[in-house]
């Protein structure tokens, strides 16, 4: 049995909602121990967020706010109290690593800022995730997913040429740009700690790494002076690529033809006159007559079975693939059964429930949630005898006196 | 004197195709040495359109000249024993390497790298992972975002779903790889142990499901596409130059609605008493239309601009639909200075591209060198430093 990749490293973590809460996720599932720092008086608000474990709301029964929290244990803490702060200062000294994603200014008044911070642990690593970062005209700004996706261009351009954008139906920087990056620069910084024995700030601006992923919008501006639109499911390079019906309600297919040779195979496996016209043979060809391609496809795609018309043009090289629901995902999908993906974890009140695993495996073992998101103050009593010092008579003491709640 | 970097000293061979190139660019801007390892004929990124000046070329493509720069190049036909000695000379070297669509992947004997040097981590990215029943699928981004599970959730209920910009299905898989590629070379340097790491591009867009998966489980609802149905006070709007975003509902508890509600009486918003109305429901039905009977008049009279500075001071979530132009000119990324020049020395030098995603106060974030020039084919192994 090898240590997990992050076994002994510590966090402290006021990250809520989405994003933050995600990051730390990571890092807990990859073996490091993360502190969930809450409160009864002012709850994460993603533990009241739907789905509820059989659809009854409580605190300790959001689904969305588990898989975001697998692997984590919970401490409540009343900051406004400085007996409050003084116990989160000393959890502090021992950590690696405090994470939040509050606006920025918010720690320093909890008293956790980080100018504070780093005179109680000179190799602290603090990092910051704020919709627009730590400096700048707008860095007060209240930001979310849905938002940060309007701000960056990213929902702008996504969507069908003549109707509204539609982006994701999500939170998408929320869930994947966000965490990884987050994910990424900390453990950069823990290896800079591991050499020099240095921490150090991260100032994580979180419409920042979504701008990364979109590099071409700018550079189509600046060098070419053009402005790129919104162009559906439609890609330079491939011709046709689109989502088409097959059999059943609701139900489609993506294919992506990217040469000559995969639009003869699309022909042989849909069959009909149409799809073997000589001037659709070549790419050149088809691009004049994309509109009419996508309606000659969507006529012979409706009467196939979504699965088996995959399977079929997988067998001939085609990218094709079914446009698969959770149902599909979580019920059926023999890939992610294969893998392992979806893993239950016993939790007290939600019963066994539904996580991801991560989309990485690594041959030395088994990675991903350890154990199901943490009752609120769960870990209260265990974490402070352990890490404080205190006596369960203090701790009892200082519950009662609205300090550890 | 130039700032200490985190990755420095770290060596990372990437085997890239179409994708694979930006967890080698996260290694690469923190101080990796990074050597993008291409066939003779170059790396299919090098091809991928838009070009500058619409011109096909080695160094003209766009995408290339972002995900390849502070890169170095080698070039090898992995079909030839001088290629593999080369490849095999390369990774005794490397802390990492990186294996994704490259055209000759099948040429890379991973395991048999892994065995000689047992300190390396390797990251292989395939569609569906590299084995199982869908182990041989071949797939874009498109049909990973379909199989994913995103794609059901995007565009309107009358028409067919329809992808997000920028092939982002592949670029989650490249940000995984990287965290996981990262983690696991934080304990090789403590330990000495290497690791094998399998990612599938499908499985970092289930990732990306919100919470589909939960909902279905938890409450056996199926997550479908919504667009054009919204809830009153949340979605796109138009105002004076262009569209904004507006998020008053919300996720969870909020005070956001109520913070709307003082703006637009603050404003003097004619008919805005309804909205700090104890019964209003945004979910009722005629909501929408009531408030857009409201907000749309006083939006249409309000910039972008103006309406995204009027929720900073009230706490409303709300964002201008930025276009491109807006970006470059956005006050708030100019004083960051989040957008940087690719440096001279390629046909983009000069071009301005994304910048720093993250800021570390001790080992900054850095351009430092343009997209290699492809290296000619070499036998003793030196690359071609830019």
């Amino acid at each position: 049995m090898t240590d997990l990749p992050l076994s002994g490293v510590s966090i402290v973590d006021f990250c809520w909602i989405g994003a933050g809460s995600y990051t730390t996720k990571l890092l807990a599932d990859l073996g490091a121990d993360v502190i969930k720092i809450e409160s009864t008086r002012s709850l994460d608000s993603l533990r009241l967020a739907s789905p509820y474990a059989g659809g009854i709301r409580g605190v300790n029964r959001s689904g969305y706010f588990a898989d975001r929290n697998s692997s984590k244990r919970s401490i409540t803490i009343n900051m406004k109290d400085p007996r409050g702060v003084a116990i989160v200062h000393r959890l502090i000294r021992d950590c690696d690593i405090v994470a939040n994603n509050f606006r920025p200014g918010t720690m320093e008044k909890l008293g956790v800022g980080y100018e504070t911070l780093r005179h109680i642990n000179q190799g602290l690593i603090f990092i910051g995730m704020s919709m627009n970062g730590d400096d700048g005209p707008d860095r007060a700004m209240l930001g979310y997913g849905i938002t940060i996706a309007a701000l960056t261009g990213f929902l702008g351009l996504s969507g069908y040429p003549d109707r509204e954008p539609t982006g994701t139906g999500t939170n998408y920087p929320d869930h994947v740009p966000n965490p990884c990056h987050g994910a990424f620069a900390i453990m950069c910084a823990l290896r800079h700690k591991a050499r020099t024995g240095e921490g150090q700030s991260i100032d994580m601006a979180q419409t920042e790494p979504m701008l990364s992923l979109m590099p071409v919008p700018v550079m189509e501006h600046g060098a070419n002076g053009r402005t790129v639109g919104r162009t559906g499911n439609r890609l330079a390079g491939y011709a046709p690529r689109g989502v088409y019906p097959v059999r059943g309600e609701d139900r489609w297919i993506a294919i992506s033809i990217g040469s000559d040779a995969q639009w003869l195979a699309l022909g042989a496996v849909l069959g009909g006159d149409e799809m073997g016209k000589a001037e659709w043979g070549t790419q050149a060809g088809r691009l004049c007559a994309m509109d009419e391609i996508d309606r000659a496809i969507a006529a012979r795609s409706a009467d196939h079975d979504g699965y088996a018309l995959m399977q079929a043009l997988q067998d001939h090289g085609v990218p094709a693939g079914v446009v698969q629901n959770a149902a599909d995902l979580v019920d059926h999908d023999p890939q992610l059964k294969h893998r392992g993906h979806w893993r239950y974890l016993p939790h007290s009140e939600m019963g066994n429930s539904l996580y991801n695993g991560p989309p990485f495996q690594f041959a030395s073992g088994p990675i991903g949630p350890r154990f199901a998101a943490p009752l609120l103050g769960e870990h209260t009593v265990e974490i402070l005898t352990e890490r404080s010092g205190l006596a369960l008579s203090d701790i009892d003491d200082l519950t009662e006196q609205g300090v550890l709640v | 004197m130039s700032d200490p970097t985190a990755l420095e000293g770290v060596q990372v061979l990437e085997l890239s195709g179409l994708y694979g190139a930006y967890c080698g660019k996260l290694f690469a801007d923190m101080g990796a040495k990074v050597t993008l390892f291409e066939p003779l004929s170059g790396s299919p990124m090098r091809a991928k359109p838009p070009f500058v000046g619409d011109r096909p070329g080695q160094d003209n493509s766009l995408a290339f000249a972002y995900f390849a720069a502070n890169k170095h190049s080698l070039c090898a036909d992995l079909a030839t024993p001088q290629g593999q000695a080369l490849l095999l000379q390369a990774a005794a070297g490397a802390d990492l390497l990186i294996l994704s669509d490259h055209p000759d992947a099948q040429a890379v004997d991973l395991a048999a790298l892994s065995a000689a040097y047992p300190r390396l981590v390797c990251v292989r990215i395939t569609p569906y992972g590299s084995d199982g029943p869908y182990g041989g699928y071949v797939g874009d981004d498109l049909t990973l975002m379909a199989m994913g599970g995103l794609l059901t959730m995007a565009g309107f209920p009358d028409c067919a779903p329809v992808v997000a910009y920028g092939e982002q299905g592949l670029l989650a898989a490249d940000q995984f790889a990287a965290v996981a590629a990262i983690a696991a070379l934080l304990r090789a340097e403590r330990s000495g142990q290497g690791e094998m790491i399998d990612i599938s591009i499908q499985e970092a867009i289930v990732m990306a499901l919100e919470n589909a998966a939960q909902t279905y489980q938890l409450e056996g609802k199926v997550r479908k596409r919504t667009a054009g149905a919204r809830r009153a006070g949340s979605g796109i709007f138009t105002c004076k130059d262009g569209q904004i975003y507006l998020l008053a509902g919300g996720i969870g508890e909020t005070a956001m609605w109520g913070n709307f509600a003082l703006w637009m009486a603050a404003e003097q918003c004619p008919g805005a008493q309804i909205f700090a109305a104890a019964d209003w429901d945004d979910t009722a039905p005629g909501a929408d239309e009531a408030f857009q009977s409201v907000f749309l008049p006083f939006a249409m009279g309000q910039t972008k601009d103006q309406l995204y500075q009027g929720g900073k001071t009230w706490g409303v979530p709300i964002a201008p639909m930025s276009t491109p132009g807006d970006l470059l000119g956005n006050r708030q990324l100019l004083h960051r200075d989040y957008f940087v020049q690719l440096p001279a020395g390629s046909p983009l030098g000069g071009t301005r591209v994304p910048g720093a995603p993250y800021k570390l106060s001790a080992t900054p974030w850095a351009l430092r060198t343009p997209a290699p020039a492809l290296a000619p084919a070499t036998q003793d192994g030196k690359d071609a430093t830019p």
